[in-house]
């Protein structure tokens, strides 16, 4: 299983900070975005694909981005670009 | 002394504790166009008024409180206002600013600003009602919380009072008003040895604007374009500022065990999220501003303000803590006591670790925080472990050694952005005027992984990018407006399309072309004579004050203020070796794999000194303060 944690206003819209996917139904970062999408009905895959995404802790715009790949027992992390003080 | 601006009510009030002698501080337009309010008008009263010998607690220490020309205009996120003084933690120039009802209250008294000097020789609050003044015995107060006190006092005004930890001289107490906090570098203590428990100000007065109908008009987009934003329009109503939390844990940012990490593994049960979803009554925010970035939450059956990022942080994973209900019932006791939050939370996880390592035998330990309400009743009594927990990091270092691991810059203790992994936010922390502050430091972390997503880790850049936010951010806070309204400067197709080729391409650009960026930074006044997208505060002085404001007016505003400050630190003794961080941050990679992840502090200074135009020693160059029209102050 893939472990995605989701933070930020995209939670509300998800309405869940945690989901599981499974493994064999996406091997990217894209695909697994596509998952989501459909499995929560709530989201396009592009309004996922805007987020600040960290396969296993580092951000995807380090690695492949949406070709990074995601395997059993990685964590995936959608955030919201942030500002406070 | 009346002003041709719009804007500003024209007087300054001068109150003299020890002889209780009222009279007007003379401030003229020439000085309203060079400084323009706020927290760079209190710099140049003080400077002018402060010889280099005076120390925090003397009588001759001003408490100078300022507002801003958009301050009471209507103008949104406005209602923000100043306090000024000598810091009992840094021995220099501090500022702290604070959006509760006494700016607003303030100018409609009739006054843009107040300087008390002196010391009343009993305790005192003083009412000040449509240019009266009139001083009132407040034995009867004395001892009272902030919330005590401001129920004692007439409910009509606005307000400033302190708590037990300003009349007890902790050497970081706060100012509050309303449920808003004056919090940073002790001006609370400063409020306590004048024996000043409270100043009240009310008034039928009115700030008006040079062109009242333009003027509406660009508040009325600015509120737009506030809510429109992602961050300040989504973000910051939706998760208040504790929507920081996760975001930091991720980018390695997050202050954890007194800095030895940038992430905490129970991050989430301290974060905006799970105070959202447990413990959010509703959002709150100051009067005239659209963001509503407050939280009301509720701490033994009563409704209080929640905690911000930085009581989080500092009071969470600094301390390795993941309880949220005891920050909860610490954020609204540490108010009530009248006590900054981050320097709390910064000293007692400081003095955890010197307890760890058997350098002050003190019972406190990282993880074991049931007790800690009965120590900040200490500190606020200067009683037991609380009478050196009072005096902050630096002076606990001085005491018991660690200075490697004691997280402050020039005495002031870090807000909760653990800078390894933001390199730019170090400089900031380092080379900001009241020591190490986040805001003041120019808060590059915005840049380096929350909103955008430069490289966290060079250098390339940003010294020329904490130049230029340090000097918008001084500006901004001098005009009267909230911080958060600088966000708008931040492009919202960035921040909605973060990965899209285009937002790649603008990161990597922004350090790529470092020369560009500097001479950006230095570009005179006159350069620049237009108004930068999003900085809506150019446009909106230019229609209240009638100044004609441009972007590079407006930045020059901010770093004459920057120089100025700095001028004045100079000549109490800073030099550029107190420019600096603790060891922890700049000689120890966060993570050993990553041999870059510490501060580069000394060639990053190398670049900010030479953009600034100081020499190498840190001392602003002759000809830079002469074209800054400041080469006599002080």
């Amino acid at each position: 299983m893939i472990n995605v944690r989701v933070f930020g206003p995209l939670r509300e819209m998800l309405g869940m900070g945690s989901l599981r996917v499974d493994a064999s139904e996406a091997k990217t970062v894209n695909e697994l975005l596509t998952v989501i999408s459909k499995m929560t009905g709530l989201a396009k895959p592009s309004e996922l694909r805007n987020a600040s995404i960290f396969v296993n802790g580092t951000n995807i715009i380090s690695l492949k981005l949406f070709k990074t790949a995601v395997g059993p027992g990685d964590e995936v992390v959608l955030l919201s670009p942030i500002g406070g003080g | 002394m009346e002003s041709q601006y719009g804007g500003y009510m024209g007087k300054v009030l001068k109150i003299d504790l020890s002889s209780r002698k009222v009279s007007t501080y003379p401030w003229t337009d020439r000085e309203r166009e060079l400084y323009l309010g706020g927290k760079i008008m209190a710099a140049k009263i003080i400077s002018d008024t402060v010889s280099p010998d005076v120390q925090p607690f003397s009588p001759d220490n001003p408490l100078v409180v300022t507002t801003g020309p958009l301050t009471g205009t209507g103008a949104p996120s406005s209602s923000r206002f100043n306090i000024s003084t000598l810091s009992p933690l840094t021995n220099l120039l501090a500022s702290s600013n604070c959006g509760g009802n006494f700016g607003l209250n303030l100018k409609k008294a009739g006054y843009d600003g107040i300087v008390i000097t002196g010391k009343s020789p009993e305790p005192v609050w003083i009412e000040i009602d449509d240019e009266k003044v009139t001083f009132h015995d407040a034995r009867t107060l004395w001892g009272k919380t902030t919330g005590e006190t401001q129920d004692a006092l007439p409910a009509r005004c606005g307000k400033i009072v302190i708590g037990p930890a300003g009349e007890n001289l902790v050497l970081y107490a706060s100012i509050v008003s309303q449920e808003r906090v004056a919090g940073r570098a002790g001006v609370g203590a400063v409020m306590g040895s004048k024996n000043l428990k409270a100043v009240t100000a009310c008034g039928t007065k009115k700030a008006v604007p040079h062109d009242p109908e333009k003027a509406r008009e660009i508040f009325k987009k600015w509120a737009k374009a506030l809510k429109e934003h992602p961050l300040t329009g989504v973000q910051l109503p939706e998760l208040g500022t504790a929507g920081l939390i996760a975001p930091m844990h991720y980018n390695n940012i997050l202050a954890t065990r007194n800095f030895a990490k940038g992430q905490f593994d129970e991050f989430e049960a301290v974060s905006g999220e799970i105070l959202k979803e447990r413990h959010l009554i509703r959002n709150k925010g100051c009067t005239t501003c659209p963001i509503q970035c407050g939280r009301v939450v509720e701490v033994s059956g009563k409704q209080v303000k929640g905690p911000e990022l930085e009581t989080l942080g500092l009071l969470g994973p600094n301390l390795e803590n993941s309880n949220l209900e005891l920050i909860l019932e610490w954020n609204y006791l540490l108010d009530e006591l009248g006590m900054d939050t981050i320097s709390a939370g910064s000293t007692i996880g400081f003095a955890m670790e010197l307890n760890e390592k058997g350098l002050w035998d003190n019972g406190l330990a990282f993880g074991d925080v049931e007790n800690l309400s009965d120590i900040f009743k200490q500190i606020a009594k200067r009683e037991g472990i609380g009478d050196l927990l009072a005096c902050g990091t630096k002076h606990l270092s001085e005491k018991y050694g660690g200075k490697e691991f004691a997280i402050h810059s020039k005495g002031l203790e870090l807000s909760a952005y653990e800078p390894r992994r933001s390199v730019g936010m170090g400089l900031g922390y380092a080379t900001s005027n009241r020591g190490g502050c986040h805001l003041n430091g120019g808060y590059l972390v915005l840049l380096e992984g929350l909103a955008l997503n430069l490289d966290p880790l060079t250098t390339n850049s940003k010294a020329a990018l904490t130049v230029l936010f340090q000097n918008i951010m001084e500006a901004a806070s001098a005009g009267g407006s909230c911080l958060f309204t600088c966000y708008l400067a931040m492009p919202a197709f960035m921040l909605k399309n973060a990965n899209s080729w285009v937002t790649r391409t603008l990161n990597k650009s922004l350090t790529c072309f470092s020369s560009l960026m500097a001479v950006i930074a230095k570009m005179p006044a006159w350069m620049m004579p237009f108004h930068f997208p999003g900085l809506w505060h150019t446009q909106a002085l230019t229609q209240v004050t009638g100044m004609k404001m441009t972007f590079g007016r407006f930045k020059e505003i901010g770093e004459r203020g920057y120089n100025l400050e700095r001028m004045f630190n100079v000549k109490r003794g800073v030099t550029e070796a107190d420019d600096a961080l603790p060891e922890r941050l700049t000689d120890k990679p966060q993570d050993p794999r990553i041999p870059k992840s510490k501060v580069p502090l000394e060639s990053l200074k190398k670049d900010y000194y030479n953009i600034r135009g100081w020499d190498e020693n840190g001392l602003p160059k002759k000809e830079k303060l002469a074209k800054l029209g400041i080469e006599g102050v002080g």
